[in-house]
């Protein structure tokens, strides 16, 4: 029998407000968008304010109705990420199977541990309050459906432990909508067929619910009855990352190394702003060239120090092109990726001195992904991208132009 | 109500990495710390935030130390102003 604990972080957003400023705390609050740009929503909200009837996707002035002494508080994503962070790491000191569900949740499983699920859990919401100042509500069972239904049970801050003994006593009497995938639409099905209770999901006949849901509905059956067998992934091990590549097959053929510059510069800025995005810099460059012929070579180069930088990666593979293509023929297709990654979270060595040309290239590209991330990719560009034909129709995240690198080198 | 005030502090790093705090400076001062009893990762439970938390002496006086996520040093010290600007 396996052990299964969902942890949920209680108003997570709210929550590490408040525990950033004690002020907040007993006040009714909500995190929302900025209004001065027109993303004036509730985007979460802490348990007095939801007592009040304030609801997540409202605008500002119905919750205000609602909630007069509501205390509205600005997004601020970086911060509610270092707190996700650092649960995931609470998470993995009893086991190295944590799988994140959105940024306040994950399940774990300490199947063989020393110590049983509940203490565990016990563990897991003390640290969470003593080292992080947050709540959470752990469930504990034998599969991810059931331990997820028992972290909604009871809130905040408590262990809901649901057994083989007693799950049809706990869970059975609960509307079918609790479990999980039972959204509006399976729930209309279900209550057609008078199925109401999560039980009356389990106890219904077979034939019936493959007929009416189909394999959807065996699958809810089989959480319902507590058969759940998907196992817990270690999802941050299996996407581990080991190479960010872009490569891209241009509208027309490059026939000058000014045209493969710009192709270049467009490829590396894109992969830059991934490796910014994961926290991560590359300190090996290689650059994939492939001519109208379609014979295809693979070039790379070790970076002076590592680089999350579009300058610093367009200029290596820059280099690497002129070195070994000799335009005997056209390109077709061009690929930039960066490896050998380091991850950015922690300190990085930088150099004793750095030019303040290198300082203002990067404070540009921070400034590029703030206005790309609210405007879209193509609301600031290179000028550079205006000057080769081949790159100007191309938009590297919003057409999915650009491939990973690895599926353009498993073509001809 | 407590806000974070943070402080110089001068500290000692061993080869393992485990760093010490020697000295900080508060309201011009310089105090050197006489003993470090614990060190932990902790919430600021009254100024807000978290960090690895120093239970540092200094004299005769315990106080916490904190070293949050951007590397900086924190005390907690009684405060009046509203740091973080919300919305109306």
């Amino acid at each position: 029998m396996r052990t299964i604990l969902h942890s949920d972080c209680n108003s997570f957003y709210a929550s590490v407000e408040a525990a950033e400023d004690p002020a907040l705390r007993g006040l009714p609050v909500a995190v929302c968008g900025d209004p001065a740009l027109r993303h004036g929503i509730i985007l979460a909200k802490s348990t007095l304010a939801k007592k009040c009837g304030v609801l997540t996707g409202e605008a500002i002035w119905q919750a205000k109705q609602k909630c007069p002494t509501l205390v509205l508080v600005p997004a601020d994503q970086r911060k509610y990420l270092l707190y996700s962070r650092k649960m995931r790491a609470i998470y993995r000191r009893y086991t190295h199977f944590v799988e994140p569900f959105g940024l306040d949740e994950s399940w774990l499983d300490v199947t063989g541990h020393s110590l049983t699920g509940e203490e565990i859990a016990a563990q897991i919401r003390n640290s969470a309050k003593e080292e992080l100042g947050i709540t959470v509500s752990v469930g504990v069972s034998f599969n991810k459906v059931f331990a997820k239904l028992g972290s909604d049970m009871r809130k905040p801050d408590a262990t809901t432990v649901i057994t083989v003994e007693n799950f049809k006593d706990k869970v059975w009497p609960l509307p079918a909508e609790e479990l999980l995938y039972v959204g509006r639409a399976t729930k209309r099905r279900l209550a057609r067929l008078a199925l109401y209770t999560i039980g009356d999901l389990a106890c219904a006949d077979d034939a019936l619910i493959r007929a009416v849901l189909g394999k959807n509905g065996e699958m809810l059956q089989r959480f319902a009855r507590g058969q759940d067998e998907a196992p817990v992934l270690c999802a941050e091990e299996a996407e581990e990352i080991k190479s960010i590549g872009n490569s891209t097959t241009t509208p027309h053929d490059i026939r000058d190394e000014a045209g493969a510059k710009a192709v270049l510069y467009l490829l590396s800025d894109s992969v830059a702003a991934r490796l910014r995005a994961h926290r991560l810099a590359c300190r090996t460059v290689s650059v994939w060239m492939r001519d109208s012929e379609l014979n295809g070579q693979e070039r790379q180069c070790r970076l002076g120090q590592i680089s999350d930088s579009g300058s610093d990666i367009a200029r290596a593979a820059l280099s690497l092109l002129r070195e070994h293509y000799h335009w005997h023929l056209p390109l077709r297709s061009l690929g930039v990726c960066g490896s050998d990654l380091k991850s950015t979270e922690h300190m990085v060595q930088l150099p004793l001195w750095t030019p303040p040309k290198v300082l203002r290239e990067r404070a540009l590209e921070g400034a590029l992904d703030d206005i790309r991330s609210r405007w879209g990719h193509n609301a600031i560009r290179r000028g550079l991208m205006l000057c080769g034909a081949a790159t100007q129709d191309l938009n590297p995240v919003d057409d999915h132009d650009l491939q990973a690198l690895s599926a353009m080198r498993g073509r001809g | 109500m407590k806000g974070k005030t943070y402080v110089w502090v001068r500290a000692r790093t061993d080869v393992s990495g485990v760093i010490t705090p020697e000295a900080l400076r508060l309201h011009d001062q310089t105090l050197p710390i006489d003993r470090v009893t614990d060190r932990r990762a902790a919430h600021a439970t009254k100024a807000g935030g978290q960090g690895t938390r120093y239970t540092v002496h200094v004299g005769p006086r315990q106080l916490y130390l904190f070293l949050d996520e951007d590397r900086r040093w924190f005390v907690e010290e009684e405060r009046n102003v509203r740091e973080i600007p919300y919305y109306d």
